[in-house]
């Protein structure tokens, strides 16, 4: 199921299926237990409509196809945003969501032309910050204290990639 | 009052009921200002009864949306809500919405979203909440100002204007800054 366009260095990124409802706790985009029956009813719900723009995906790890986390991708023909949900389990959340930045937002932006590609990160994810940043995303917004960690809170950064084609015409369309 | 949940000066807010759809629906058939792209639509009065129907069917709710009322006749003159609420790190969006034109720029907005802002931070305990609006609508930042929104940055290429894609500007707010911006719009009154 990996999608081979969608494959970075540590992940890959492909389509949810009925069997992750065993492995919801690493995907499923709350923080509250969720059992496989449950799970499996969310899949249905959610995948009613094969064309529907507001999907979910799994990341899984390359090194041994273990789900590492989810990306919640909204898109209509103009604009797409993208929100990652590690599992709660991960270590190495970061680096994982580094690199499915970088699979990710070159399909959006440079493949699919979207006018604009949104990355929500965390302040305290240096990693995701600085592959955003080497894809040329800009923090356009910075939304004090909305991110809530373990006896603390950190800013969220609303980062923005924008299609280099219509940047060069000022943000005109043809 | 009907069905208070905050009560104001001049304002109160309630839940949404049944015939609320069809005051929704006749104020946006109405809508003047065409920064207001959101409502400025013909939408029909069903579409509003089953967003009614749906509102508080899952709680917590990711959304909350209530009815701006007048305390002196219980007159619907609009809605201000939170959306996207998020639990886990209690944040929410704020929107606003006076659809009577005859009560613009009069103050009743700014008092309801000063009860919404008391019901977001003194009732349901959230920490922090953001708002957005299109760059040129001047009217909507000066609004956010008056309840201690700080300007946080901007979205590119939100919407389409003169066949060029304008930006949002996003605003959030804490506690805090609110507390001191309704004191200081409790002053102005004479509180």
């Amino acid at each position: 199921m990996r999608a081979v366009y969608l494959t970075g260095d540590l992940i890959y990124v492909r389509a949810l299926t009925k069997e992750d409802a065993k492995q919801a706790a690493a995907w499923f985009p709350e923080p509250f237990p969720i059992d496989p029956v449950r799970a499996e009813r969310y899949l249905k719900e959610t995948h009613s409509d094969v064309w529907d723009r507001k999907r979910r995906l799994v990341i899984a790890r390359v090194a041994d196809h273990t789900i590492a986390g989810s990306v919640s991708m909204r898109a209509n023909r103009v604009h797409a945003a993208l929100a990652f949900t590690m599992a709660p389990t991960a270590t190495d959340a970061d680096e994982l969501e580094a690199d499915a930045i970088r699979v990710l937002v070159p399909w959006l932006r440079d493949e699919a032309e979207h006018a604009t590609v949104m990355v929500d990160i965390a302040s305290d994810r240096p990693v995701s910050i600085a592959a955003a940043e080497e894809l040329g995303l800009i923090a356009g917004a910075r939304l004090r204290e909305h991110v809530a960690r373990g006896g603390y809170r950190v800013d969220l950064l609303m980062y923005q990639a924008l299609n280099p084609r219509l940047v060069e015409r000022g943000g005109r369309h043809a | 009052m009907h069905n208070p949940v905050i009560v104001g000066d001049r304002v109160y807010l309630r839940p949404m009921e049944e015939g609320d759809n069809d005051a929704q629906a006749r104020y946006s058939a109405a809508e003047t200002e065409t920064m207001m792209d959101r409502w400025r639509m013909p939408f029909s009065p069903i579409a509003f009864e089953q967003f009614l129907d749906k509102l508080y069917t899952h709680l917590p709710p990711s959304d909350v949306v209530f009815a701006v009322c007048l305390a002196n006749d219980d007159t619907m003159i609009g809605v201000v809500e939170l959306n996207d609420i998020d639990w886990i790190h209690r944040t929410a969006e704020t929107g606003s919405w006076i659809g009577d034109a005859n009560y613009r720029g009069k103050g009743f907005g700014t008092e309801a979203k000063h009860l919404l802002l008391e019901y977001a931070f003194d009732h349901i305990q959230l920490h922090a909440l953001h708002a957005w609006v299109i760059e040129p609508n001047t009217r909507s930042s000066s609004a956010l100002a008056k309840q201690g929104y700080r300007l946080a940055g901007r979205q590119r290429w939100v919407e389409t204007r003169d066949g060029a894609h304008i930006d949002a500007l996003m605003y959030d707010v804490l506690r805090d800054d609110w507390v001191a911006a309704r004191d200081t719009w409790r002053a102005s009154r004479g509180d």
